[in-house]
């Protein structure tokens, strides 16, 4: 009445189309791009976008003049014998990008979500439910997409909107440093991704209303655009244009590591790799119901007619091609890379290049044949179930005979270590052992909150690298694991008695909730995945110890690490310790600090509040007429006096006021005078500027300046781009210190 | 029985005598009397009837007779001959075929001797219940009458709520044995052309020799017969058939059945319940939430527990997963046994609960929920977790409005503990893929099952309206997608608002 008439609306078209982009361009244009384009990578989505819009102006004008479907078409404007050629062409394409896409979808599936199943098996089912999904014909299949579009597409904006708050914005920069070939290179992966926009040719005879196809295809274009811009620009943001590079499936890494604000879910990996499974499924079930309808279109010419049950027929053996070839990507790397390579360098340029010949060909097409497929799509889609059910079930019973990667430990058989010791690297590598084999319990590492490495083994590169890809492979050991280091792992493990809580939480949470210091300024293991390839940050790794031995403070009866001093990962490696007020300083000139208190002279403390700190490369000249490199520190915000007093006299911009020196304390007075302001700033930007200069001398930037050249000084950026150890070495830091004080 | 079989009643009584005892020899129950009528006692006639559902008393029948009594023979052929009896629903049969099907809907059937046709004269029919207070579908607010075993009072409780002469009653025969009275109730300009003919054909599509329930017609008239979720909706409130057939939806209605079945449906509509639009639209959208919800968790719960448990422990707070890892100590049961353990029990006792008398029924569900649940958990059989999640699934069906709908969530509940059991989260995926799919399939009188999900544009995205947010009644101005296009608007106002 309503339905089975094989025909889909414009919003299905419109989801349909946007499933097909979002699948495999969230997956792999972020790395590619990076890859060729670096930070320039957006222009290359916006040309990409761009083009395929007028791609699709040219696509509108073909079907203007299509009176009957694209296949048929395609024999009229080009002659029998090179119409089948063309059919060919796309039936090849459809399927070699139905088996990648099959074979990306089980590989994303075997790594993310089931990782003791067999490959064959993950695809059999697939494979089986996109085969239940084509007995629904167009319409089923357009039912399920336009259905879910709100469920995937929600989670998804939110992921993207929590990920936001861990976007580094001076990793977008610079910007404009890639050459044409480059940003030519990207726009040509952005346009693969978007090829697909060619099968709103097949589709029009399946579209109700045929003037909207092109106007959903348009508004699919921008959808995924804007959602391909948005999540490169939060990738580069996260992980750096370096990191990025050489990722695997990014999106994927990034939801494991961004945390949903309020607590519950701890990691939302699992959930969101909803949206590839769907998105993925989509688009495979496209290119075999397209190839089908291909094979279907041949069966007809050749005099057959499938109907009723046999109809099913050629699906089954399109999903069982499907299934060979993916096995063979599977097994033989060299086949998968050789396809690969034709379906980057031929496939898309075929099927973007037909519709384009075919327009610039101006011929009329021949409206002989036209209505001739429309009678059999009528009484399409009916009595496939006995078929169904009975592949169903073969292929479930086949498929249960790889039952052997069920090997499901019980809850109450797992242990769930939230900390990690790390000596050295043996110690390491047997740490490692003995959690997964010793005892009765399988280890569980999903929910590891704190890594802790001992000093001495932090400072071994060579070492440390081998346990960070180590442990980056092991893709249940969370990204957002704390790092933080000690003298004596063994003497910390001792303490654990005198906890309330496991160490691991207790480290955590002194992380997190006691240190008035922003979480994110604290390095996390996939911080230190990424600076292996960034080279740009510098890191403060917490030095914890048992509270009192090395303040002095008087020990008492239940001993509690503390953090008393920073390890310094400067660039991908350690750089030495710095005392807690140094590293204090630069989480403040970060803007990683809520509140700052610091002592400006003896019994003078002060707070500041809300301050923000803006950092800037300049340059002036020096003594002796020589050009210094200044990292020029603007501090800003409200402060107080906590307790103490300050003389304005000390003040030496105000020394012809030495005779009226008058005493402040927080309360003595109702407003601080200009005067008294300016001392008390002068005081904090010599405290600052010494502990700044303090770490130059160990070759520290406590403003973490570097990462920032890109987007400030590009002159910098390329000075320093290939010999960064010399940076801090020549620049000098200058606070400036602008803070309004006054009296509670 | 063929139209070419049928047999003429006869002018003489002896002969239609021995036609209806060919059919009715060995019936203990039909009552069969020979009678004298008339002032003369001359006109020998024959009275035949079941025996429960006549009153000789003061019935129609009773006074009928004492009506012919004071006749000549003339006279009472001649009244008879005119319709004069003074009973409006008297009805002359020519045949012995329809005496008989008239004599099996409870009525009497008197032969007149000289009389060529067999008078059927209406009396209290079968036994039923009677109008009663409907046990399922409960509201909050609304009328609590409830539909009966009479198809004819059950249409008449849809008429009592529709008074318009456009409210039709189709009236169909099912089961070549059992004769059902089958009423098709819809309203002439409001049901879409062609939905009350492919209906009928539906229903008769089939040939069966007894229709005891409308389930089994139900049963017979799907398309999908495998699907287990339910292509026609049922209900047993008349409320809700009159709104339904208000929204150009028929009402099928089937003797001896209190369930009137509604088509074509959606999920959508399973979803809904009468109250939601007697009560205001925030509290009306905040159940129907729930409801889908409920819906959702029925199905997936216990699987999702298990898929995280056994494969995805990074999803939960580390506390909470140590705390499920302590509740499980000691049970010797892999978790997925534990909870099909936990599942069947629980609809051992719903089925217990079922067929018990109610106050039983009621003492059985303390009984297993408290007790039978207690001590399982103490014994180490089951961890106290898994008691909850299998409680807030049963709480989650319990809240699905539709029993044959929420009975559908119960069944794929197990599919879904399986497949999560092996597969996991992945699992879990594939079988919702799988459930939507399905779904997506579904179409009921070619309406597809996930409206207004999919295809709203086929009705100017009106049906989105009163969908899971259900805007406020003023605004649903415009009947859904099963009404007849050209009658399309159900509310206008005098003034723009």
């Amino acid at each position: 009445m309503f339905s089975e008439n094989n025909q889909i609306s414009g919003r299905q078209v419109f989801r349909l189309l946007t499933y097909d982009f979002l699948g495999m361009g969230t997956l792999l244009l972020p790395t590619m791009l990076a890859d060729t384009a670096g930070r320039d990578g957006i222009f290359c989505i916006l040309a990409g976008i761009l083009s395929t819009f007028l791609y699709l102006k040219l696509l509108r004008y073909l079907l203007k003049g299509m009176k009957t479907n694209y296949p048929d078409f395609l024999k009229q404007k080009c002659g029998k014998v090179c119409g089948y050629v063309l059919w060919g062409g796309y039936f090849l394409y459809f399927i070699l990008m139905a088996s990648y896409t099959a074979y990306l979808f089980s590989t994303l599936m075997l790594n993310g979500l089931v990782e003791n199943i067999s490959f064959y098996l993950v695809l059999l089912l697939i494979l089986l439910l996109a085969f239940y999904g084509m007995a629904g014909g167009i319409e089923g299949r357009a039912r399920v997409y336009e259905m879910l579009f709100w469920f995937l597409m929600i989670p998804l904006f939110l992921m993207l909107f929590a990920a936001c708050r861990e976007v580094k914005p001076a990793y977008w920069s610079p910007v404009f440093v890639a050459d044409g070939k480059e940003v030519l290179s990207g726009s040509y992966y952005v346009l693969f991704c978007y090829s697909m926009v060619s099968i709103v040719l097949f589709l029009k005879e399946y579209v109700a209303d045929r003037k909207k196809c092109v106007g959903a295809a348009e508004k699919a274009v921008w959808f995924s655009g804007g959602v391909f811009a948005a999540l490169y620009l939060i990738l580069i943001g996260l992980f750096g244009v370096e990191a990025l590079a050489q990722m695997k499936f990014p999106a994927v890494t990034m939801m494991s590591r961004v945390q949903v604000t309020g607590g519950f879910l701890k990691r939302t990996d699992a959930f969101m790799f909803s949206i590839w499974f769907f998105t993925l499924y989509a688009m495979l079930n496209s290119m075999v119901f397209y190839s089908g309808n291909l094979a279907e279109k041949v069966i007809r010419d050749c005099g057959g007619y499938l109907e009723g049950k046999k109809r099913m027929l050629p699906y089954l053996i399109l999903l069982l091609l499907v299934y060979g070839v993916t096995v063979l990507f599977y097994r033989n790397q060299q086949f998968l890379d050789c396809v690969t390579f034709l379906l980057w360098k031929i496939g898309t340029p075929f099927v973007v290049g037909v519709p384009v010949l075919l327009c610039l060909t101006g011929r009329k097409p021949n409206r002989g044949m036209e209505e001739r497929s429309s009678k059999e799509n009528k009484d399409e889609r009916k009595n496939h179930k006995k078929k169904v059910r009975v592949v169903v079930l073969v292929c479930f019973l086949f498929g249960c005979l790889f039952l052997q990667g069920c090997n499901v430990a019980e809850l109450e058989d797992k242990a769930f270590p939230v900390l990690l010791n790390i000596r050295d690297q043996d110690d390491f590598q047997n740490v490692w052992l003995n959690h997964e084999y010793a005892g009765n319990k399988e280890v569980d590492y999903n929910h590891l909150k704190v890594v802790l490495i001992e000093r001495s083994f932090l400072e071994k590169e060579a070492e440390v690298e081998d346990m960070l890809s180590m442990l980056e492979q092991e893709k249940e050991v969370p990204w957002n694991a704390y790092v933080m280091t000690t003298e004596s792992c063994d003497r910390l493990a001792q303490t654990e008695g005198e906890l309330d809580v496991l160490l691991g939480n207790y480290l955590e949470e002194l992380l997190e909730n006691t240190s008035g210091i922003d979480q994110k300024a604290y390095p996390t293991l996939g911080m230190l995945y990424e600076e292996r390839v960034n080279h740009l940050e510098t890191l403060y790794i917490p030095f914890v110890d048992i509270e009192g031995e090395q303040s002095g403070a008087v020990e008492d009866d239940t001993e509690k690490p503390q953090i008393t001093a920073y390890e310094v990962w400067k660039r991908g490696r350690a750089a030495g310790l710095v005392d807690t007020d140094t590293a204090r300083a630069a989480f403040f000139t970060q803007n990683f600090a809520d509140d700052y208190t610091l002592q400006l002279a003896p019994e003078l403390y002060v707070k500041v509040d809300a301050a923000s700190c803006r950092v800037k490369e300049t340059e002036k000249i020096g003594v002796g007429g020589l050009t210094e490199q200044i990292v020029a520190v603007t501090v800003t915000g409200e402060g107080e006096i906590l307790s103490g007093t300050v003389s304005a006299s000390e003040n030496p911009a105000n020394a012809e006021a030495e005779n009226t020196e008058t005493n402040i304390t927080n309360t003595s007075y109702e407003k601080m005078t200009r005067e008294k302001e300016q001392l008390l700033n002068t005081r904090m930007e010599d405290y600052l500027n010494a502990a700044a200069t303090h770490a130059l001398e160990k070759e520290i930037d406590i403003t973490n300046s570097y990462r920032n050249l890109g987007a400030d000084n590009r002159t910098w950026y390329f000075k320093y781009q290939n010999t960064p150890a010399a940076y801090e070495k020549d620049i000098k830091i200058q606070y400036l210190v602008e803070i309004n004080w006054k009296s509670e | 029985m063929s139209e070419n079989q049928k047999c003429p009643v006869s002018t003489d009584l002896t002969q239609n005598i021995e036609e209806m005892e060919f059919y009715f020899h060995d019936c203990a129950d039909i009552k069969k009397k020979q009678m004298k009528l008339g002032r003369n006692q001359d006109t020998a006639c024959y009275l035949t009837f079941i025996e429960v559902s006549v009153d000789m008393g003061t019935s129609a029948l009773g006074e009928t007779l004492k009506y012919l009594n004071g006749l000549t023979r003339d006279e009472i052929l001649c009244t008879l001959q005119e319709n004069a009896l003074g009973i409006s629903d008297a009805t002359y049969f020519p045949t012995i075929e329809e005496a008989v099907s008239g004599l099996l809907t409870g009525e009497a059937i008197l032969f007149v001797d000289g009389f060529d046709r067999a008078v059927k004269i209406p009396d209290d029919g079968y036994p039923n219940m009677g109008i009663t207070e409907v046990d399922s579908e409960k509201v909050i607010r609304g009328s609590n009458e409830g539909f009966c075993d009479s198809v004819k009072q059950n249409a008449a409780l849809i008429r009592k709520r529709i008074r318009s002469p456009r409210v039709k009653v189709r009236g169909l025969k099912a089961g070549i044995r059992s004769n059902t009275n089958v009423y098709l109730v819809y309203v002439e300009d409001l049901a879409n052309p062609g939905l009350v003919k492919e209906i009928e054909k539906r229903l008769q599509d089939f040939t069966i020799d007894g229709i005891l329930d409308s389930g089994m017609l139900e049963q017979l008239a799907e398309k999908k017969w495998y699907s287990p979720f339910p292509q026609f909706q049922t209900t047993q409130r008349p409320d809700r058939a009159a709104m339904a057939v208000l929204e150009g939806r028929v009402i099928v209605m089937c003797d001896n059945s209190p369930i009137g079945l509604i088509l074509p449906t959606d999920y959508n509509s399973f979803i809904r319940t009468s109250d939601d639009y007697y009560s205001r639209f925030e509290i009306a959208t905040f159940g129907r939430i729930l409801r889908y919800l409920a819906s959702f968790f029925a199905m997936t719960l216990p699987g999702f527990y298990l898929a995280v448990t056994n494969f995805h422990t990074q999803i939960l707070p580390t506390t909470l997963l140590l705390s499920f890892a302590e509740a499980r100590q000691g049970v010797p049961f892999p978790a997925v046994v534990e909870v099909l353990i936990m599942e069947l029990s629980f609809e051992l006792l719903r089925e217990a609960g079922v067929r018990l008398p109610g106050a039983m029924g009621n003492t059985i569900g303390i009984v297993g929920g408290l007790i039978i649940g207690q001590a399982a958990v103490e014994a180490n059989l089951v961890s106290p977790i898994v008691v909850i999640v299998i409680s807030f699934t049963a709480l989650c069906s319990f809240a699905i409005p539709n029993e044959e709908f929420a009975t559908a969530f119960r069944i794929l509940k197990f599919f879904f503990i399986g497949i999560c059991a092996w597969l996991g989260y992945f699992g879990m995926l594939l079988g919702l893929l799988a459930v939507l799919t399905h779904l997506s399939h579904l179409t009921s009188f070619g309406i597809p099952y996930l409206m207004p999900f999919v295809g709203a544009d086929l009705n100017n995205y009106e049906d989105e309206r009163d969908f899971i947010w259900r805007q406020p009644f003023r605004k649903l101005r415009k009947r859904p997608i099963y009404a007849n296009p050209k009658e399309r608007t159900k509310l206008t106002f005098s003034k723009k608002r």
